[in-house]
């Protein structure tokens, strides 16, 4: 129905005048929402004629009335506004309505807001029509040419003199022009016109005609390019010859897609001439009844888009401005608010221009536009020299602006306010879930939404947004887990480093501490490097017993594990991993810290939830099958160990690691010790110069020493003496030395108990008598060591990772008596001397590196690298 | 061993896709649809067969059907991150522990 009131809006004159004083300000932004419309021209051009014979009829009549109530104009409009304004103000409120209705929504579970979106679509389907049709009205905007000059009527007169809109463009339009002006409408037209004209036709024109026009031009440029290129069409209607399309676009604008059917409808209503009259008092009812009702829906963005438009106008226009504006600008302030200046001026030429042509045969028609195309070059003609130039400079000049302009804003208006509402809610929405309100969704709610996300920001450092401590626990946990798993793509991962760092640098105390202390032999040792290979003797009896190791070691461990046995240990790692994933499931429900005031219920929470943890843990100690029965003569591993051989067992060490008390960790690292030699990174590890490892089993190896040795290594970091007793003994008495001390993962571990020991050396406090049992386990780790010493570099000179031999050897270095340093120098000195000549060669950086590596193992034993010369 | 009353428990509940997960982060070689077959790391899968695979090498057979000689082609893609839709799977098999 709003459309009919739409269609009042084109004899708004009368309307205003005649119908409702009051609610002038109504129809006028409806007339503006028709201009901004397009529709079928051979309905418009029905409405045109119905319009004008109204038009003539009612303007005396009207006139007077509207002095009456027009004379007022702006007061009255200021009434009305106020009224309008009561229901903006509603509006406002209903806005802030919504929103709070969208926080309270946001703060409700998923579930919820989720249902009342749904909701809101099936409320808002309306809307996404409506704005639909005000996209069709901004696209056939261009061609409502006779809207244009209606609301330039209005506004033209309005401004001077709102009683009387109608008459003075009568008095100024010449009849005869109005076909020229519909030609004349697109913008290149128009300019192909002017220069013909210019050109060829320098006939008597009307000056005052071309100075009005100018005028208009001058001051208000920007819209007349926007008109041209839609009058093109209009042209081509215009030609069946019927003045009346203008009135009629006011409908269209309004309702894009009722337009066409109610154009198809309606002329033939218009022809009969009751329409206009039926036209008149719809519009009144609707700005009476919509007006309020409306304004809050525009805000909301839920109502359908006729409201809008005069929501909008009420809004945006102020009081005083809307009778002049509103017809034209009420769409184009909403599409494009920045416009609204713009189309505003161009809301006015036309009406300028339209008292000057159509009024003669209709008084909305859309010569008046066209009229000043064709009344130019007569114009012209009469104009001097100077001023004719003038002019087309200006013309030109405008006709150029009008065309970027119209290029510039060819793309306008395509979304509708309503589209835009609608893709603000969305990102608010957004919003809401994204950072509103956790405090009142459960962390799971969260997970959900996001896990990965969580996980990841929580990682990387992002802020946290729930202070929980179980959240960062959480997070703690896949921390281990990233770094593991870059450990095991990258050679040096983070973890690695430090893990590689702390141990350096613990190896380093411990060679500072021997430094320390004054060793009188020295001075010898230090010029015997040169001098040992006298002692070349020696040599060859490391050489003998090194095969032997090698040879051993090949057999006992080549036998494969069965198929059922493979199995098996899968099945018990996705077990450990089932439960792992409970307990970190189960770690972020802890209740809240408990305090002596808490309540029962707190409490028996608690009580709950470490019943269950203890229950898991409980669960998690046995999945790991630690504590199966050790049996040496069995020629499958120990199901830990075997669990450990899987890459994926290994990284689940770290996370084990951190649900399990300070006994349990020693039983493991017990376990690995003994089994030290059977597990498989050590067993199938010992490279040699020949035979280098396989890049699997590097991985495996780098994999072993980022994610299972630094838990270890933590825990024998803070371990006292009397434990690294136990576990050197260990190694002693149940594992190969010859293979554990050829690999990195065995050397890792005797150079962490080492120079644990070292470092224990120094309080003064030291228990003599585990001192003097250390003593005599590191005796027999350097006999046991020293026949392989030539054997321990796992790669020709040319590898470079060699750091953890020469690591090794520092801390062997460290502890030994002069004698035996002496004898660790043998060992190594060929490998020290072809480093050294290797460094030579390399481009600096990297001879410092390997040298410093070298001189890790020459400052333990007193000397330095620099000594070689 | 000891672990066998386990055992038996968990293949009470057992589906046939337990199986597969126990070859995530493992070595698997799968069969697919059109003579083409992978063999890479397996990272994660679904109840569609729907696959991850790192490190995947795939291997296409290709039989010249004009000759009709018999002569297999094969030809060899490495990809760094794969992955497979489940439909294409025909088999999926773990590969012996690597050395």
């Amino acid at each position: 129905m709003s459309f009919f009131g739409f269609d009042a809006t084109l004899p708004r004159d009368r309307g205003h005048s005649a119908h409702a004083p009051g609610f002038g300000q109504t129809p006028d932004a409806f007339a503006g929402l028709g201009g901004g419309a397009a529709a079928d021209d051979d309905d418009a051009i029905d409405f045109d004629d119905t319009y004008d014979g109204l038009g003539d009829r009612l303007d005396e009549a009207d006139d007077a009335f509207n002095d009456d109530t027009f004379g007022r104009g702006p007061a009255s409009q200021q009434s009305i506004g106020k009224d309008f304004d009561f229901a903006g103000q509603t509006s406002k409120i209903s806005n802030t309505i919504q929103e709070e209705q969208m926080l309270y929504q946001a703060r409700q579970a998923p579930s919820q807001q989720r249902a009342q979106p749904q909701h809101q679509h099936q409320h808002q389907p309306p809307k996404p029509s409506k704005p639909s049709r005000t996209g069709y009205e901004s696209y056939h905007d261009p061609n409502y040419i006779p809207q244009l000059e209606a609301r330039a009527d209005i506004w033209g007169l309005k401004p001077k003199q709102p009683t009387a809109p109608t008459r003075p463009p009568e008095n100024q339009a010449p009849p005869p022009e109005p076909q020229p002006a519909r030609k004349i409408v697109s913008l290149e037209e128009v300019e192909a016109m002017i220069r013909a004209q210019t050109l060829q036709q320098e006939r008597a024109a009307m000056q005052m005609q071309q100075q009005q026009q100018q005028q208009a031009q001058q001051s208000q440029p920007p819209h007349v390019p926007a008109y041209p290129q839609q009058q093109v069409p209009h042209g081509q209607l215009h030609f069946p010859g019927i003045p009346g399309q203008g009135q009629f676009v006011p409908h269209i604008l309004q309702r894009p897609q009722q337009v066409q059917q109610q154009a198809q409808q309606q002329p033939p209503q218009q022809r009969s001439g009751s329409r206009p009259q039926q036209v008149h008092a719809e519009l009144p009812a609707h700005s009476v009844q919509t007006p309020p009702t409306q304004h809050p829906t525009i805000l909301q963005r839920q109502r359908p888009p006729p409201n809008d438009p005069a929501i909008q106008q009420q809004r945006n226009a102020q009081p005083q401005s809307a009778p002049q504006r509103p017809p034209s600008q009420p769409r184009q302030i909403l599409q494009n608010p920045s416009r609204l200046s713009g189309q505003g001026q161009s809301m006015v030429q036309p009406g300028m221009q339209a008292p000057q042509g159509p009024r003669g045969s209709g008084h909305n028609r859309g010569p008046s536009y066209p009229g000043m195309v064709v009344t130019n070059p007569e114009q012209l003609l009469h104009l001097s020299k100077e001023d004719r130039e003038a002019f087309l400079a200006e013309d030109a000049k405008r006709a150029k602006r009008n065309h970027k302009i119209a290029q510039l804003s060819k793309d306008n208006g395509l979304m509708t306010p309503q589209d835009k509402n609608f893709i603000t809610r969305i990102q608010l929405q957004q919003l809401m879930t994204a950072t509103g309100n956790l405090d009142e969704q459960s962390p799971e709610t969260v997970l959900a939404e996001d896990f990965y996300y969580q996980v990841f920001s929580q990682i990387r450092g992002a802020p946290r947004q729930t202070p929980h401590q179980p959240a960062s626990q959480f997070a703690q946990t896949y921390l281990f887990q990233t770094n593991n798993r870059y450990g095991a793509g990258r050679r040096q991962g983070r973890g690695a480093d430090n893990h590689m760092q702390r141990m350096e640098q613990q190896v380093q105390r411990a060679v500072e501490a021997a430094k320390a202390k004054p060793k009188a032999k020295q001075l010898t040792i230090e010029g015997s490097l040169g001098k040992i290979s006298f002692s070349n003797s020696k040599t060859p009896r490391p050489l003998l017993s090194m095969k032997r190791p090698v040879s051993h070691d090949q057999h006992p461990h080549k036998p494969k594990v069965s198929v059922a046995d493979r199995k098996e240990t899968l099945r018990n790692i996705e077990n450990v991993y089932m439960t792992l994933m409970r307990m970190e499931d189960h770690e972020r429900t802890i209740p809240g810290q408990l305090s002596q005031d808490s309540s029962p219920e707190v409490i028996q929470k608690h009580m709950e939830w470490r019943t269950k943890i203890e229950a898991l843990h409980k669960q998690l100690w046995e999945d790991i099958k630690i504590m199966e029965p050790i049996n040496p003569a069995s020629l499958t591993p120990h199901p830990f160990i075997a669990i450990l051989s899987h890459a994926k067992g290994k990284k689940a060490i770290p996370r084990i690691f951190r649900h399990i008390d300070e006994q349990e960790r020693i039983t493991i690292l017990t376990m690995v010790v003994v089994h030290l030699d059977k597990l498989n990174v050590v067993s199938h590890g010992v490279a040699t110069p020949e035979q280098p490892l396989s890049p699997a089993m590097r991985d495996e190896i780098e994999l072993f020493l980022h994610s299972v040795v630094p838990p270890l290594y933590a825990h024998i970091f803070e371990s006292p003496l009397n434990i690294i007793i136990g576990l050197l003994g260990l190694i002693l008495e149940r594992t190969n030395v010859h293979i554990v001390a050829r690999t990195k993962v065995g050397m890792s571990l005797l150079i962490m108990l080492i120079s644990r020991a070292e470092l224990l050396k120094e309080p003064p406090e030291i228990n003599v008598v585990d001192w003097e049992n250390w003593t005599t386990l590191y005796n027999r780790l350097f006999d046991s060591v020293e026949p392989v010493l030539p054997a321990i570099f796992p790669g020709s000179i040319n590898d470079t990772d060699d750091m953890y031999v020469w690591q090794f050897l520092a801390a062997m270095g460290v502890g030994a008596s002069p004698e035996q340093q002496q004898r660790l120098v043998l060992g190594v000195k060929d490998r020290v001397m072809e480093t050294v000549g290797v460094s030579k060669a390399l481009p600096p950086e990297m001879a410092s590196a390997r040298l410093a590596n070298v001189n890790l193992f020459m400052r333990a034993i007193g000397l330095d690298v620099e000594l070689l010369g | 061993m000891s672990a066998d009353p386990k055992k038996e428990e968990s293949d009470d509940n057992a589906e046939p896709l337990d199986l597969v997960r126990l070859c995530i982060d493992e070595v698997v070689v799968v069969k697919l649809r059109g003579d083409r077959e992978l063999k890479g790391r397996l990272y994660a899968y679904d109840s569609h067969c729907n696959l991850i695979l790192g490190d995947a090498e795939e291997t296409i057979y290709i039989t010249n059907a004009e000759e009709e000689d018999g002569k297999v082609r094969t030809v060899k893609k490495q990809h760094e991150t794969l992955f497979v839709r489940g439909d294409s799977v025909v088999l999926i098999a773990p590969v012996e522990s690597i050395k």
